[in-house]
């Protein structure tokens, strides 16, 4: 029975980054507001995704400082790990934010709905609750934001045994002693850099030429030298040809540019790629129309079905949380009436990985530039010429920018290194407010801070930098 | 006492203004209501009164400049001996002009850069625009604000105004328009020049729609259709049955917009005005009814907030009150028709059978935007309204 209580002006569906986001600013905007998920508040980001992954990671970083304890003048014993504890640090960090979304969500007088939505015949949006009861919502809009998962390899689904997904690579209870990681994107890189630090011994495949595919190659030719030094096995331009179980875990064929290879390993992590969310939402009964799991929308974010909107992963890529939390907001505000003239907001997404080395990047490659036939300046400056990178033992790593050589437009900013993912976001500000190299220049940067090498990567795109 | 004039917020999200004139010279005169000086926010352009008697002593602020909310703008002296050093006690933040005075919005809705006025433009456009030989003051910023950003600055130069040819010295009594009616002025000028303007005219019988709201207005006590709230309601509903006509063009392309709002004209004191109903097609006439009160009421009062001025596709202009029989309007600059309402009228028409038979009539006239609607379908959809005016218990239910 649909009552008057259930009908709402904005019904969002999927609580996770872009989900909570769009109800939040849609309940700030007066808008009444509703929002169902059928797991936990969070989503995958802040449950097993970003936030779990970089509780694990910085035990990682605070491994090796205590290695290098040394380097310092700090005598400590050889520090040993209980990945069982982390684990358990990992989640209750997930727990606590998933529980402050609620709150959030609950101050905003966002009803909450657990279960599970469909649309029902003439898209009318009914809910399979958590306590098995059936709820029929209304709603003037709907915003689908329903995420994405791993994608399996075809023919070996994840059994959470050999076959990892994220999820078991982040719930493991025990150190495996060997990992084949499929995928070297940012979350095959992640767990690497992870359980290699720890001890096992990781393999990784991937089957583009270099890591990171979607980064500057400068990106990821660092990056895969200083994972190789730190001890992961790398086999890019590789593909899996077949993995057998073995009594003590799995052997795969390998296929790479050298001819094939055996590789064993007692677990296998499986990270290329994601697909969306969409095949229990029942689209047939609406016009939402979706290609492989991922839904076409405009770029205001709406469907083929007036009233339904969607962002976040399940509209494809870039799949980032903050890039589905911007277009929640941006979809929110659309309908609350807002941005009625001019072009849909498109800042520049930027992209971070939180292994060691960290990783940054905003806007075009040097590779999209010149394939563009933009003529470049480009900066690239090491921290080795950084002060403060010195001072703190953090000297490995480079910030390298991309400048229009006609226009000095920024066109792309990459930076590798320690606080790289916390820096790159000078260069979003800059980016979104059409600074050339001009106005970067002529800004004062802190002395020390390695974000100075920033100011360097500028400078030196101009033949003017100064510490090298 | 010297005090200071600080930056008046004009609505809730107002969070800063442009100056856009100053009326009166330092050492001017004023009294309490005397406008002094002009700001635009998003959407609107203000005269801003005094609400004491004064002498404005210095100007901070210069045409062009945008302030933030609160920032001393000016100087004025109070004209009351009190202690002359500021330093011992900061400003009251009550020292200026009132900050609820009547903003008088013009129907803007993307800022534009009038010559004199300091452009805003991002660097990147400012370069731009230098390479390529192109007045930014040309130009519209689609950033916030109305900031000039790169992609606004076009590839070619920039075609120079036409200069305008100056006639002698008309006789009779010259006066300046004010900024708020140059504004209008130029918008007019605008949208009667770019937006190549089609007309269709229809006359409506009304029998039902006049009885059903006498017999609702009699029974409940306190409920007060009027004929307005039950032709923003059937242009609504038209807009939801046919989604593919609400949309507008713009210099991007055209652009469909998710809900079916509907722009009221209202005319105020200071002015037409067009307050814009949200969702107007999804609700019973009965809420369209309480919604349009609310916002005209803002209107009225000055108080209608940018986002109640932005949006829809189309406005209703209703002059059935004034015994207009039918009136074609001028298209809201942003949206894409305008229905122009005529009084209703009895007139004998033939019946069937060739005798007289009594009706009544309101004339409708359909301003459409010929970009993006053409005759038939501009036709077809001025046939919807009609269709849910001739059936308007339809329009009672959601």
């Amino acid at each position: 029975m649909s009552t008057p209580s259930n009908n709402f002006d904005v019904l969002v569906l999927g609580g996770g980054p872009g989900g909570y986001v769009a109800a939040l600013r849609a309940s700030q905007l007066g808008l009444k507001t509703a929002l169902v998920e059928r797991e936990r508040l969070g989503g995958i980001c802040l449950n097993w995704g970003c936030i779990p992954t970089k509780a694990l990671l910085h035990g990682a970083d605070l491994l090796r400082m205590l290695r290098q304890a040394g380097d310092y003048g700090i005598q400590v014993s050889e520090p040993r790990t209980d990945l069982a504890a982390m684990i358990a640090r990992s989640r209750s960090v997930a727990n606590r934010l998933s529980g402050g979304i609620a709150l959030l969500l609950k101050k905003a007088r966002v009803q909450v709905f657990a279960g599970e939505a469909q649309f029902a015949s003439g898209a009318q949006v009914r809910v399979a609750m958590a306590d098995g009861s059936m709820q029929s919502l209304q709603a003037r809009h709907t915003i689908i934001a329903t995420g994405a998962r791993a994608r399996a390899l075809p023919e070996l689904p994840f059994d959470g045994k050999n076959v990892w997904s994220y999820r078991d690579a982040l719930s493991a209870q025990r150190l495996p002693p060997s990992l084949l990681i499929v995928g070297a994107g940012a979350i095959g890189l992640e767990f690497a850099s992870f359980y290699a630090a720890l001890g096992t011994r990781v393999t990784v495949l991937e089957a583009q030429p270099r890591v990171l595919p979607g980064s500057d190659a400068d990106v990821s030719a660092f990056v895969e030298k200083t994972m190789t030094r730190d001890g992961v096995a790398f086999r890019t331009g590789s593909t899996l040809v077949r993995a057998e179980q073995t009594p003590s875990g799995l052997r795969a064929t390998v296929r790479g540019p050298s001819g094939d290879e055996a590789i064993e390993a007692e677990h296998m992590l499986v990270a290329i790629g994601l697909v969306g969310n969409t095949e229990t939402l029942g689209l047939g009964n609406t016009r939402v129309e979706a290609d492989r799991g991922l839904i076409e929308v405009n770029d205001w974010g709406e469907t083929k079905h007036p009233g339904i909107h969607a962002i976040g992963d399940v509209v494809g890529l870039p799949m980032l949380a903050h890039k589905a939390m911007h277009q929640g907001l941006v979809v929110a505000e659309r309908i609350a009436g807002q941005h009625r003239t001019g072009p849909a907001p498109h800042p520049a997404i930027p992209a971070c990985t939180y292994g060691h080395p960290q990783t940054a990047g905003i806007g075009m490659s040097e590779e999209d530039a010149k394939a563009q036939g933009r003529t470049l300046r480009v900066g690239r400056f090491p921290l080795e010429g950084n002060g403060k990178a010195v001072a703190v033992g953090e000297a490995a790593g480079f910030v390298k920018t991309l400048f229009d050589s006609g226009t000095g437009e920024l066109l792309g900013a990459h930076i590798v290194g320690s606080e790289a993912t916390e820096m790159i976001q000078g260069f979003a500000v800059a980016m979104g407010l059409e600074s050339t190299e001009a106005e970067l220049m002529a800004t004062v940067f802190p002395h020390p801070t390695i974000s100075e090498a920033m100011h360097e990567s500028v400078l030196a795109a101009y033949g003017r930098a100064l510490h090298i | 006492m010297r005090r200071e004039l600080l930056m008046p917020k004009l609505g809730l999200t107002m969070a800063e203004g442009v100056m856009t004139e100053w009326l009166l010279v330092p050492g001017a005169a004023f009294k309490a209501g005397d406008s002094i000086f002009i700001i635009e926010s998003e959407k609107a352009a203000v005269e801003v009164p005094a609400d004491a008697d004064g002498v404005l002593l210095e100007i901070i602020a210069q045409p062009g400049e945008t302030v933030p909310v609160g920032t001393p703008i000016g100087w004025w002296d109070d004209t009351r001996a009190g202690d002359e050093s500021p330093a011992s006690s900061p400003p009251a933040p009550s020292a200026a002009p009132r900050i609820d005075s009547s903003p008088a919005p013009t129907a803007a809705h993307a800022p534009e850069a009038a010559t004199g006025e300091r452009v805003i433009a991002t660097p990147l456009a400012r370069r731009l625009a230098q390479q390529r030989g192109v007045d930014l003051r040309t130009l519209r910023g689609s950033g916030p604000r109305g900031r000039i950003r790169a992609a606004d600055v076009p590839t070619m130069d920039a075609e120079p105004a036409a200069a305008a040819s100056r006639a002698a010295a008309p006789e009779g009594s010259l006066r300046k328009p004010t900024a708020i009616e140059s504004k209008i002025a130029q918008r007019l000028v605008a949208a009667k020049q770019q937006i190549p303007h089609f007309y269709l005219s229809s006359e409506v019988e009304v029998s039902a729609l006049v009885s059903l709201r006498s017999e609702i207005n009699a029974a409940q006590s306190g409920v007060r259709l009027t004929l307005n709230d039950f032709l923003v309601a059937a242009v609504g509903r038209a807009l939801v049955d046919m989604p593919q006509y609400n949309r507008v063009w713009t210099d991007d392309g055209f652009l469909g917009l998710p809900t079916a709002d509907v722009g009221m004209a209202v005319n105020t004191e200071r002015g037409l005005m067009v307050a814009v109903l949200r969702d107007a097609g999804r609700l019973p006439v009965s809420e369209v009814s309480r919604g349009a009160k609310a916002l005209i009421e803002r209107a009225r009062t000055g108080r209608l907030g940018s986002a109640d001025m932005a949006g829809g596709a189309i406005t209703v202009s209703n002059a059935g009150m004034h015994d207009v029989t039918a009136m074609s309007s001028i298209i809201n600059p942003g949206q894409a028709m305008i229905l122009g309402v005529g009084s209703v009228r009895d007139l004998f028409r033939p019946d069937a059978a060739g005798a007289p038979a009594l009706r009544r009539e309101i004339t409708l006239v359909l301003s459409a935007d010929h970009r993006v609607l053409d005759g038939v379908s501009a036709a077809e959809f001025l046939k919807r309204i009609r269709e849910h005016l001739a059936r308007p218990l339809g329009l009672l239910v959601a």
